[in-house]
């Protein structure tokens, strides 16, 4: 472009009418533009916490406190490390069932073919209850953990096994549960269930060989099978979401 | 514009096919699905809103297969299922405020919307009060509230008007016609009249396939020349009723009884040509024996 053909701003004419109906266009076409808003994880959580149910939330709360109680009564009364294990155990044991009649909940209204249509879907919904619930979970497990350390001879890796392995397994059989169950009183087959693992975690008890250095190994095992089994049991759930049996029956 | 491509869409339920090798374009305006119980409009509901996968085919939105788009598609959907699920214990403004936070709807946008479709809706006045202490017509209306909480571009409501009474079915078709003019509106219904008086199209199912479709005039024309209307004798009318599929029967004052008669040929020969509507239409594509 040559220098004398160039255009000199002040010599544009604007018509004052035709820019206000571009400017209204404009933002005509703003507002209708749908704005995506994506929540952040805080949000998600927190809105979540502020939904899930009483019951469990202070269960899992009560719990906790009972354990605290009852560990300081222990340390008053200098009772043995097969106690605190024994109490450890069937905590560990029993601890899970808040979170699976959380996720009973979901299926018990009728609200997860409405829930998994939504942005954040069941799957998601049920990730982060998993998560929240795992962290309580965490909780009540250093404080067992620092609890029984404290007062016996075993170190705290030793501890963490003896008590994952109830932990685990009974959670795995809960989540195994929970996919077969359909229709109504599941709630209180999922009850009697964690109470039957809970008190059959008190027959090693009676065997205070098998908490020794030589059956180690085995317990490690278990806790290998039993984080198999587990793994397996989320996997199903996962699966049945996403093909939609889980959602569209209960 | 937006589309949603059904593209031989199966879905098995063990040796059941619920839906068969479906083929269908949906745009924008409203779709009415008519069929039997069983028919499939439930499974083929579910699955296009992801909630079901298909056995086999996809589903598209705007080209892309809407199990991949996930929350993309999500967002754009709001659904009513048959049964609406809800924690009794929660208020409805709770429960509107629990979904919207979940349909991802920011909280500003979600407040000025719930008290909108609360208005709507008619459901202002209990907006306090616990779900469990509602009658099943506000439970019904707060469905179709919280379907609407985003503001979807897809819109499918499985049997929508069930248990409204009939001013509230009125308001609700009202509403849905106000609804399909920006967005594609699915519904399902077994309320002939709902379908005939809303929908744009109409897809008629039967064993898991779409047995017709078309607008009113088109889906019409399928049963023309095959609906007759007679006077009979109830002697007669039992006898034709056993034998033919009756869309109407009526009980005259003289004694003999009218009867509105679907069928290839003629049932008697004074039997009358009538011009058929949309349930004479749902009979001729679904029934299989007399209606009685």
């Amino acid at each position: 472009m040559r220098a004398r053909d160039k255009i000199v701003l002040e010599e544009i004419q604007i018509e004052p009418g035709r820019k206000q109906e571009i400017l209204q266009n404009l933002r005509q076409a703003a507002a209708e533009k749908r704005s995506i808003y994506c929540p952040s994880l805080w949000e998600i959580f927190r809105g979540q916490l502020k939904y899930i149910s009483g019951f469990c939330l202070g269960g899992q709360g009560v719990c906790l406190l009972l354990l605290i109680f009852i560990f300081s009564y222990f340390q008053r009364t200098s009772q043995d490390m097969m106690t605190y294990l024994g109490t450890g155990s069937v905590t560990a044991s029993f601890i899970g069932i808040f979170f699976i009649l959380e996720l009973s909940r979901n299926r018990d209204y009728g609200m997860t073919e409405l829930e998994q249509t939504c942005y954040l879907n069941l799957k998601q919904i049920w990730c982060v209850k998993m998560i929240l619930f795992g962290c309580m979970d965490l909780l009540v497990f250093t404080i067992m953990i620092l609890g029984i350390a404290g007062n016996t001879s075993w170190g705290i890796f030793q501890i963490m096994i003896y008590l994952l392995v109830p932990f685990v397994w009974s959670n795995g059989i809960q989540l195994f549960v929970f996919t077969m169950l359909r229709g109504g009183k599941k709630e209180y087959l999922q009850i009697g269930t964690v109470l039957l693992t809970s008190i059959l975690w008190l027959y090693p008890l009676s065997h205070p060989r098998w908490y020794t250095i030589t059956y180690f190994g085995i317990w490690l095992i278990a806790l290998a099978v039993a984080a198999a089994f587990w793994i397996r049991e989320i996997l199903r759930v996962w699966h049945k979401l996403g093909e939609g049996e889980m959602v569209c029956w209960n | 514009m937006l589309e949603l491509k059904l593209d031989r869409v199966s879905r098995h339920y063990k040796q059941k096919i619920a839906v068969d090798r479906l083929e269908y374009t949906f745009q924008t305006g409203i779709y009415g699905l008519l069929g039997a119980n069983g028919a499939g409009k439930t499974t083929l509901l579910r699955m296009m809103t992801g909630v079901l996968k298909p056995t086999s085919g996809e589903i598209l939105c705007d080209q892309c297969e809407i199990g991949k788009m996930g929350g993309e598609y999500r967002m754009k959907l709001g659904y009513l299922p048959q049964e609406l699920g809800y924690y009794p214990n929660f208020t409805v403004w709770r429960y509107l405020e629990y979904l919207a936070e979940l349909k991802a709807v920011p909280p500003e946008t979600a407040r000025r919307r719930m008290e909108d479709l609360l208005k709507v809706t008619g459901l202002e006045h209990v907006k306090k009060d616990k779900i469990k202490t509602l009658s099943g017509g506000m439970i019904r209306r707060l469905g179709i509230a919280q379907s609407l909480l985003n503001d979807p571009e897809i819109l499918i409501l499985d049997e929508p008007t069930a248990g409204l009474d009939p001013r509230e079915r009125i308001r609700f078709r009202n509403l849905i016609s106000t609804l399909g003019r920006n967005r594609m509106v699915l519904l399902s219904s077994h309320i002939v009249a709902d379908i005939e008086f809303i929908a744009d199209e109409i897809l008629l199912m039967k064993g898991g396939k779409i047995a017709a479709s078309g607008n009113l005039e088109k889906i019409l024309e399928t049963a023309k020349g095959k609906v007759w209307e007679c006077i009979e004798l109830p002697e007669t009318a039992e006898m034709l009723s056993r034998k033919f599929l009756v869309s109407n029967l009526k009980n005259l004052e003289d004694g003999t009884v009218s009867m509105r008669v679907v069928s290839d040929a003629p049932p008697t020969e004074q039997a009358v040509l009538m011009e058929p509507n949309l349930e004479d239409v749902y009979l001729y594509q679904t029934g299989t024996g007399g209606i009685r």
